[in-house]
């Protein structure tokens, strides 16, 4: 067993559970969707980002693209939230909760992708 | 480049993920800590004013305590994060400039930097490996002739002198061997406009390396090679190496032939020499006996063409050497009166001081001048930096071994029609060379001329118009001494070799006719190298050349001097002188 392996299938896990936990809940009703677990679903992001650099492989450069566009998408997710409570003030009304959620799927299926890869990787190397 | 990218944020991952997760922590301890806004009322900061806070904290920046003043329990929780911050950014930063100052990243670059640079050249170079005292000269030569080259090294320190030479084109170096072909493929060998490789590291084996990799990579361009010893010169040529220089044996016989062919050898030295340098009028050894010390290959060499022209020599040398006639050696280091007086120097007519040691060779040179000033001396100047102390002795001939390599380079280099010229010159009598010499000299007003081709095939735009699409009158050599501006100036310049049809003539006479595949060798001045090039590449400037008239350019005057011509002679007329 490879620690190295254990540590960045871990992290590439709790980024697309984190998300998925997230996204989970009705699209348009603020309170199924914890701002913590947004936050936590962003910091494990740029984590699974960091620990994806260096890879000169294909894969690994599909791996480190699918956490980019996972890491784009959940940081304009933040960046509407942020705009709806201090910025225009309204809060967060039905229509920018559906908002935000709606960009946090878009990098549930990135992250979706990204355990894909590492699913199909993880049989290859088995065979 | 991407690789070195690649290779910068693997060895920054750890620094990164440190700093990831400090922010983390830092922000979600200050979310979950309650605050007391400006009302005495509990509050939370959000995600957002938290993050804006520490960023600002962790870069040491501090705008101090927003949006309220912090309670104990905040301020202890920042306490802890500055620290934790500040130490995650000096392990950044302190990564990054450690990843700088790392050997096998600048490496890398440099690397990346070289291979950049050699994909980008767009004229034709030549790849030099080995940067030693010979690739200075020859480098210093082909730059002041506009030639492009890029220089493998194995020595660092050699690499920094390129950058020192000032060359007027950024050549691209790199430090790494080139016996390796993975480098070489790098730094060119398989770039389109490679035009010759030159092997003259000081390492034996990997010029024989080079030689191999060429043939194999690109074995229809040039590659020259330098070797020390009979076998692995044998060993190159094997290889389809097209010039192999063995330095003890062209010495021999450039030797050889001054001693019995002082006017051919001196219009060999003259084409071999490099354009822009005085032309040397090189005294002729005298036959007679002569004192060799120093009997390495070198002396080897012109022992063997003092022989053949009939002199007595005496050889010392601190070695044995069992195949000369012992009456004729003197075991000895040679630097001494009383071993030099036993070698016969008081009525010796030269002296060649031949060792491998600079130090060693003055000294002998001083020893035997002193008891013999008439002599007639000749002296192996090792080291190219030893120069003043050569000339200030005064020696008749010096030579210095990497100038003769350099020469034997460029002689190759230059164009293989000029090899071909010289291999006739040299069977020439001296009379015919007598009687070149003098045009030879006029040519660029005792200077070395410049040597240059013309090839009459597709590539010369002119020459397909003058020989396939318009063939009258018929191109002459003649005509390219006209001058292209000025007619009935005539250009400095001599046509020293003419090749039709697989026949070399040497000196053409100027109404020899040209026809499509010839090849012609000129020697002239530098302004009549640039006449030649650009009637090369101008269709009207060649039938002006050729006609002395100018021709009209443009579409319109063509026509009308097309009327012109008909009314004049009707079409049927040409058809009858082209039948002719």
């Amino acid at each position: 067993m490879n620690i190295e392996k254990v540590i960045f299938g871990f992290f590439i896990l709790l980024a697309f559970t984190l998300n998925f936990g997230f996204v989970l809940g009705q699209i348009d009703v603020p309170h199924q969707h914890d701002v913590f677990e947004l936050f936590a679903a962003i910091v494990i992001n740029f984590i699974a980002t960091a620990l994806k650099f260096g890879d000169r492989t294909q894969v690994g450069a599909l791996h480190l693209a699918t956490s980019l566009v996972a890491d784009l998408q959940l940081v304009t997710a933040a960046l509407i939230w942020g705009h709806a409570e201090y910025v225009s003030g309204t809060g967060m009304t039905p229509g920018v909760t559906s908002m935000v959620v709606s960009f946090a799927a878009g990098a549930l299926a990135a992250n979706l992708v990204s355990v894909v890869l590492l699913i199909g990787e993880t049989l290859q190397h088995r065979r | 480049m991407d690789g070195i990218f690649f290779l910068m944020l693997r060895r920054l991952r750890a620094p990164i993920i440190m700093l990831i997760s400090i922010y983390a922590i830092a922000v979600l301890g200050l979310v979950l800590i309650p605050g007391i806004d400006g009302n005495g009322k509990p509050y939370h900061i959000d995600f957002f004013h938290a993050f804006y806070f520490i960023s600002y904290t962790a870069t040491s920046i501090g705008f101090g305590e927003i949006p309220h003043p912090f309670t104990y329990q905040q301020r202890l929780w920042v306490l802890l994060c500055i620290y934790l911050a500040v130490t995650g950014w000096a392990y950044a930063i302190g990564s990054i400039f450690g990843l700088m100052r790392d050997e096998s990243l600048r490496k890398a670059i440099a690397h990346a930097r070289f291979g950049r640079k050699v994909r980008r050249i767009s004229e034709p170079f030549y790849l030099i490996c080995g940067y030693g005292q010979t690739a200075r000269i020859l480098c210093k030569v082909l730059d002041d002739l506009d030639i492009r080259f890029v220089i493998l090294e194995l020595r660092e320190e050699r690499i920094n002198d390129i950058a020192l030479a000032n060359f007027h084109y950024d050549t691209p170096s790199f430090a790494g061997d080139a016996a390796n072909p993975e480098l070489l493929k790098i730094a060119g060998i398989e770039h389109p406009h490679c035009i010759g490789i030159v092997g003259i590291t000081g390492n034996e084996e990997a010029n024989l390396a080079i030689a191999i990799s060429a043939y194999v990579l690109r074995p229809q361009i040039l590659s020259i090679c330098r070797s020390r010893n009979r076998s692995v010169a044998e060993n190159m040529a094997s290889f389809g190496t097209n010039k192999v220089i063995n330095l003890f044996e062209t010495v021999g016989r450039k030797f050889a032939r001054r001693l019995q062919q002082p006017n051919v050898a001196q219009l060999c030295d003259v084409l071999a020499d490099f354009p822009g340098n005085p032309i040397a009028t090189e005294p002729q050894p005298p036959v007679g006996h002569w004192v060799i010390v120093g009997f390495g290959r070198f002396g080897a060499a012109v022992y063997q063409a003092l022989l053949a022209a009939g002199c007595s020599v005496t050889v010392i040398d601190p070695e044995p050497q069992a195949q000369l006639p012992p009456d004729c050696f003197i075991h000895a280091l040679g630097v001494d009166a009383a071993s030099l007086k036993q070698a016969g120097i008081e009525h010796a007519v030269g002296l060649l001081v031949s060792h491998d040691n600079d130090a060693n060779n003055l000294s002998a040179l001083a020893t035997a001048r002193e008891i013999n000033p008439q002599l007639f001396t000749v002296a192996r100047q090792n080291l190219t930096h030893n120069h003043i102390l050569f000339t200030a002795f005064k020696p008749n001939i010096t030579s210095i071994r990497a100038q003769i390599i350099a020469h034997e380079c460029l002689r190759a280099m230059e164009n293989p029609l000029l090899a071909d010229a010289m291999a006739l010159i040299s069977q020439q009598s001296e009379a015919w060379a007598a009687q070149l010499l003098p045009q030879l000299l006029e040519l660029c007003k005792g200077k070395v001329p410049e040597i240059w081709r013309i090839q009459f095939n597709a590539r010369n735009a002119s020459a397909v118009h003058a020989m396939l699409a318009q063939p009258l009158p018929p191109l002459r050599i003649e005509h390219y001494t006209h001058d292209a501006l000025n007619h009935g100036d005539s250009l400095r310049c001599l046509a020293l070799l003419h090749r039709h049809a697989g026949t070399d003539t040497l000196l053409p006479t100027g109404d020899t006719p040209l026809y499509f595949g010839d090849e012609l060798l000129f020697i002239g001045n530098h302004h009549a190298r640039l006449a030649h090039t650009a009637v090369q590449e101008s269709i009207s400037l060649l039938d002006y050349i050729r006609t002395g008239q100018e021709q009209p350019q443009s579409w319109l005057f063509r026509r009308i001097a097309q009327y012109r011509q008909d009314q004049k002679n009707p079409p049927l007329s040409i058809a009858e002188q082209g039948a002719d």
